[in-house]
């Protein structure tokens, strides 16, 4: 039985944690893991004030929310975190036939799925996890070996497609081996962001006044992700050096080339089904897969079950409000984008996305940027599929489980 | 056949490439001491020197390894099956807080 003070302060924390979760989904380069830690390491004082539980609860609401919030400046803006990438081309392509709130509201209801996904597996994880991991564990590279050949052995042009892999593959080597700061903002935001935004430019695209048509559920396309994005994303919750880009790809390809809007549906399910998962594995297996999970594991050394019914509380609660919240700040983008002229636009994100990466990842940072925006914008230009840039996650992963 | 800006692009890319594997090899993390260890940030690369004092198995691979070095003592974990006790190791990794306590994450150990 929970006291009613610590229920108020849990009510308060996920209020705050869903306001919070909406600016750094909002706010390009702002990841939910900086937050998450400056709780971690001023919680010896906050302590006095409040359980520990609270603030774990907090980042719980703050990472859902994200997961939410976070497709708003991927879609309108084209300037994508590590989740999102995947989502720009398809979005991108629904913003300019004026659609880019649909685009928001097909990743809210994915949100929405996942959440339903995350309170079916979530007994299943309790029950199966502590049984099959540690054997999933010891066959990791050969998971990760299969998926990449997989991805390249699907390609038309399977030497572009093994060009662009490598080539992703080795900044990623070389970013993670460099003395930086954040070494995944300038890879990603090059490789998948600033690339979009120079083709957009170069382009000299105008957006179309964007139409708010009112939403409906499109039940069949929830239906048909269900399963590959239930199978895909529990899986990559809680095996190392997969995350959303590979459930995404791994999803996508068990439903043989999904529509635009399904594939939207479907990497907005996953980012939530990933992270919600991810800390349901805190209690199940004790593994941290997210910065999310470490944090809420430095505040609470063992997850109890008690402490597990609160946070599927709290992820389903804060899921539903960040998915009213998502609705609502998509549409005043919508209403106001296209009066914007977006080739200044897109070029202000740009410069801000390197400022961004100037500021938290230094000279040598940008300069990962730039050769990542190079190979990004090489992908564009010579046809290949944007998923092959995930080698920058992949590759690395690989060298890291090989046994010599 | 490839366009012009895509042969542009191929050819930064992968001159880009070259340079920022060359920089990785070249460039070290900066060499902190024990007793500096709060003087850094989290997910800062650093390497330090030192001789591992203590060694706990935590799970599995993964160990905990108390390294000492000036007079101080830092704490390092690793997904490692090798002993390094009472070995002076080299160690480049991130800084993590754990406990309100900073602690690097091995990314590479080696014997001196």
């Amino acid at each position: 039985m929970i006291e009613p003070i610590l229920l108020i302060q849990i009510a308060i924390a996920l209020l705050l944690g869903v306001l919070a979760g909406c600016i750094t989904g909002l706010c390009p380069g702002l990841h939910v893991n900086m937050l998450a830690f400056f709780i971690v390491s001023s919680s010896a004082y906050l302590s006095r004030y409040v359980q520990p539980i609270t603030l774990a609860s907090f980042i719980v609401a703050i990472s859902i929310t994200h997961t939410f919030i976070d497709f708003i400046p991927s879609i309108f803006l084209g300037s994508p975190d590590e989740d999102t990438a995947l989502s720009i081309l398809p979005g991108h392509s629904l913003l300019l036939q004026g659609r880019g709130h649909e685009a928001v509201m097909h990743t809210l209801y994915g949100g929405i799925l996942g959440l339903i996904v995350i309170l079916i597996f979530t007994p299943i994880f309790i029950f199966l996890l502590p049984k099959v991991y540690p054997f999933l564990k010891n066959i990791m590279l050969l998971i990760l070996l299969f998926t990449s050949f997989y991805m390249l052995l699907r390609e038309d042009n399977k030497v572009l497609a093994f060009l662009v892999f490598s080539m992703s593959g080795l900044i990623g080597l070389s970013a993670l081996a460099l003395p930086l700061k954040e070494s995944l903002l300038p890879m990603l935001t090059g490789l998948f962001g600033a690339s979009s935004l120079i083709t957009s430019i170069a382009k000299k695209q105008n957006l179309p006044k964007q139409k708010i048509a009112k939403s409906k559920i499109d039940v069949r396309g929830l239906l048909k992700i269900f399963i590959p994005t239930s199978i895909a994303s529990s899986l990559c919750s809680f095996l190392p050096a997969l995350g959303s880009g590979q459930a995404a790809i791994i999803a996508s390809d068990l439903m043989k080339q999904p529509e635009k809007e399904n594939f939207l549906m479907l990497v907005g399910s996953i980012n939530t089904i990933v992270m919600g998962l991810s800390i349901i594995s805190l209690y199940c297996i004790n593994v941290k897969r997210t910065g999310s999970a470490v944090a809420i594991s430095d505040l609470i050394s063992s997850v109890t079950l008690s402490n597990l019914f609160i946070f599927l509380a709290v992820i389903i609660v804060s899921g539903f409000v960040s998915f009213l919240l998502g609705k609502g700040i998509s549409k005043i983008f919508a209403r106001n984008i296209y009066r914007i002229n977006y080739n200044k636009l897109s070029l202000g994100v740009l410069i801000f996305l390197s400022i961004v990466v100037l500021a938290f990842s230094g000279w040598l940072g940008f300069l990962v940027f730039l050769v990542a925006t190079c190979t990004g914008l090489y992908a564009i230009a010579s046809g290949a599929r944007r998923t092959l840039l995930m080698g920058c996650l992949m590759l690395p992963a690989i060298l890291f489980y090989l046994p010599f | 056949m490839q366009s012009k800006p895509q042969k542009l692009f191929l050819v930064a890319s992968l001159l880009g490439i070259f340079m920022l594997l060359v920089l990785s090899l070249v460039l070290t993390p900066k060499e902190i001491s024990a007793c500096g260890i709060n003087k850094t940030r989290d997910n800062e690369k650093v390497s330090i020197k030192g001789i591992v004092i203590d060694e706990r198995v935590l799970s599995e691979n993964f160990k905990l390894l108390i390294l000492k070095n000036n007079g101080c003592e830092v704490d390092i974990t690793c997904n490692c099956l090798q002993s390094f006790l009472n070995n002076n190791v080299s160690v480049a990794g991130k800084v993590q807080t754990y406990n309100n306590k900073k602690q690097i994450s091995a990314e590479m150990i080696e014997n001196d």
